[in-house]
């Protein structure tokens, strides 16, 4: 099968007063038809960066230094703005955490959810377009969308809007959806509402989700594939039952072991990650996660680790997989002793 | 330590005269020294507005706080002044419950200056500095701004402030929920580890059920100012009684693909309603598949159904 979006070395920085922030620093992925891949990783590891560099909607600020981004095998990056706003909303879509502030407040949810159906086909009448969007409003699982299509966006909670704003993305029905941190800001309950939502309206309409949150339970819960991000990088790639059963990259392992779960009973302790996520600011001397790391030895800090395949779908990006750290024989009174080479307490 | 009786807080709803939103609705229980309470519930359900109520940051519309004893309700801001040493706050938002403009050691040491606690500069110091060890920032941070400091860290800034007058009580209104897993992991065991060492009583509020289970020994769920159910923090979560906590366990993800595929979950459907106007009856009935026309018609009784386990539901009269 050929995948539908490709992301291949990329690297996007932002230049600031301080220097050059390197939010994402070399990320190889592939999305294939049908399929929801998880993007997991603490803030500031480069998740939303990556996913705005996909669609071009960077800050001013922003630069992709390298690599490339292709869609269906071409290119986007070679694409005019022009090109680019045809194939936003109408291939790939997004949907984002806070519904608010990508709805505009004076404007009815009918007619915002209308405008993007009209600009894709401008060869619609009103009246199909309101057909359309009262369609789309059911799909979403709105009551009563006859009344709620002159309503503003105040008179909905937080779950409906983000309800309307999903509406939104898939009006011209795309082939790939963004979605990032879509549940972050809502309750637990409405999360589970969205999630099963995006489910069946995944099944039903055949897309393919690129699935961006920091709650490992909810990727275990949505996605079929998971990528781990941290400092900018992909720490480790693997199949969903895989990533969870045989975690192998210390940082995955340490997410999982500070994660409480709902089905364990209090005396398994959480094992918090020590110290804080790596400033973005410059390069990292090797791997990003080094200073925190329990298992880091001596050359984690020295060198970046080069990408290793366990199998072809279980990627990790660590020194202790590496036939090289074999071969460099690292020995035990290597390893770094708790404070060395830590980096700040959080 | 604490008794809560009946307490209730309505706000008045701007514009519309006699209208009031019923943010906290008659709510009870007790809370023994040393343990800890985790109080759950969807947003906007009232959790700040009973935190701040009981600390008397808000004036109770009705009902009585007792601590250690003494109803706390009646009492003039004079006569609370030596009361508030007691009960100290933590807040969810470490960004914007910080001061910018101050230092970590001004910030740290503003409760010890507001009861006149210490008589020199030097006395100050060293309970700021000891604070600063305690939860694990080095001394040399004292001089720096909140601003320079990530997310974890100013969390524990503010758990420093909290602890420095040595309160009894201490009000966690989700102090982790803007943080990092890795980072929450922390924050928790830090708090943990202070309950230990002195004896801390804890009411900690979070909106979900996942973290709680690790802090508590008590859990209450409150559902549109209502409590609506309160036991030990495991019988909730091998028997809820109450569809309303039934759904909310059931919502919570389950970070294990293989387990979420075979779990049979009850869930909630619709949005929690206004808590200007809420419904009759059982205030959950619009959302529960068990409600029947006596649930529209009659509040349930909050009732200790098992030894410790209380509830107020009709399914469980
Ligand atoms: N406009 C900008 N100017 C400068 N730096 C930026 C800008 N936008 C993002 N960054 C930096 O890029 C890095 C990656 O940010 P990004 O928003 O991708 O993180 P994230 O993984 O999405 O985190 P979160 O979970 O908080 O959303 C961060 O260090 C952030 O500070
Ligand atoms: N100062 C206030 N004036 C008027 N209404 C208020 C005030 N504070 C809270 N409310 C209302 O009271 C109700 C309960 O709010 P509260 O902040 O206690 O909820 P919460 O459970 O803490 O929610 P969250 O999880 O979002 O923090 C809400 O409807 C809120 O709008
Ligand atoms: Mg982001
Ligand atoms: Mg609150």
């Amino acid at each position: 099968m050929e995948p539908i979006l490709q992301v291949k070395n990329l690297r996007t920085s932002f230049m600031t007063a301080n220097g050059e922030v390197q939010a994402v620093r070399g990320v190889d992925f592939d999305l294939y038809p049908g399929e929801i891949v998880g993007v997991v990783g603490e803030s500031g590891s480069g998740k939303s960066v990556m996913s705005m560099s996909i669609l071009n909607l960077l800050a001013d600020n922003a630069v992709i230094k390298d690599g490339d981004i292709l869609y269906w095998g071409n290119s986007l990056l070679n694409f005019s703005k022009k090109e680019i706003r045809k194939i936003r909303g109408k291939e790939i879509a997004m949907v984002f955490q806070d519904p608010m502030s990508s709805l505009n407040p004076l404007m009815s949810i009918g007619k915002q959810i209308g405008e993007m159906i009209a600009v894709h086909n401008p060869e619609l009448s009103k009246l199909e377009i309101k057909v359309q969007v009262l369609d789309l409003l059911k799909k979403v699982r709105i009551p009563e969308p006859e009344k709620r299509f002159n309503q503003l966006p105040n008179e909905f909670s937080g779950g409906m809007r983000q309800r309307v704003m999903i509406a939104i993305a898939l009006a011209c029905a795309p082939s790939v959806l963004i979605a990032d941190e879509p549940t972050t800001a809502l309750d637990v309950t409405i999360q589970d509402q969205i999630l099963k939502l995006l489910r069946s309206l995944q099944e039903e309409m055949q897309m393919s989700i690129l699935f961006i949150t920091h709650d490992l339970g909810v990727v275990a819960e949505t996605c079929t594939r998971v990528i781990v991000m941290y400092g900018g990088m992909i720490m480790e790639e693997a199949a969903i039952d895989d990533l969870f059963e045989q975690p192998i990259h210390p940082y995955t392992k340490g997410l999982m072991k500070s994660m409480p779960s709902i089905n364990q009973d209090r005396k398994g302790e959480l094992e918090p990650i020590p110290g804080s996520p790596p400033d973005m600011l410059g390069d990292f001397a090797g791997c990003p996660f080094a200073p925190r790391c329990k298992e880091a030895r001596r050359i984690c800090g020295k060198l970046l680790p080069p990408e290793v395949y366990l199998d072809p779908t279980h990627r990790v990006r660590c020194w202790l997989v590496t036939e090289q750290a074999k071969q460099i024989k690292i020995s035990q009174d290597e390893v770094l002793t708790n404070n060395a080479g830590r980096g700040n307490n959080a | 330590m604490l008794e809560v009786k009946e307490l209730t807080k309505h706000f008045p709803v701007k514009g519309k005269r006699g209208r009031v939103v019923h943010a906290v609705d008659g709510i009870n229980f007790k809370l023994r020294k040393g343990e800890t309470l985790g109080l759950v519930g969807e947003s906007g359900c009232g959790k700040s507005t009973l935190a701040r109520t009981i600390i008397r940051i808000y004036e109770p519309t009705s009902g009585q706080v007792f601590l250690k004893g003494q109803d706390i309700s009646g009492l003039s801001v004079r006569e609370l002044k030596p009361i508030r040493k007691l009960m100290q706050m933590i807040f969810q938002d470490p960004y914007s419950s910080l001061n910018a403009r101050m230092t970590i050691r001004d910030i740290i040491a503003e409760p010890l200056r507001a009861h006149k606690i210490c008589h020199t500069k030097a006395e100050e110091n060293e309970l700021v500095f000891e604070m600063l060890d305690m939860v694990g920032l080095g001394t040399e941070h004292a001089l720096r701004y909140a601003h320079e400091f990530s997310g974890g860290q100013r969390q524990r800034i503010g758990i420093a402030r909290a602890l420095i007058l040595r309160p009894e009580l201490v009000i966690c209104d989700e102090p982790i929920s803007a943080l990092d897993v890795s980072i929450q992991a922390q924050i928790v065991n830090l708090l943990k580890k202070f309950q230990e060492d002195l004896n801390l009583t804890y009411l900690f509020i979070a909106h979900d059920l996942s973290m709680v289970r690790y802090v508590s020994d008590k859990v209450g769920v409150m559902y549109l100012g209502h409590l609506v159910e309160l036991c030990e923090a495991e019988e909730i979560y091998n028997n809820p009684l109450h569809p309303y906590t039934k759904g909310l366990l059931g919502s919570v993800p389950i970070p294990s693909p293989r387990l979420a595929r075979q779990k049979k979950k009850s869930e909630i459907e619709g949005d929690i309603p206004s808590p200007i106007s809420p419904p009759s009856g059982c205030r959950f009935h619009t959302r529960c598949k068990y409600a029947t026309e006596r649930c529209k018609a009659e509040a349930p009784k909050w009732q200790e159904v098992t030894t410790n386990h209380f509830v107020a539901c009709h399914l469980h009269d």
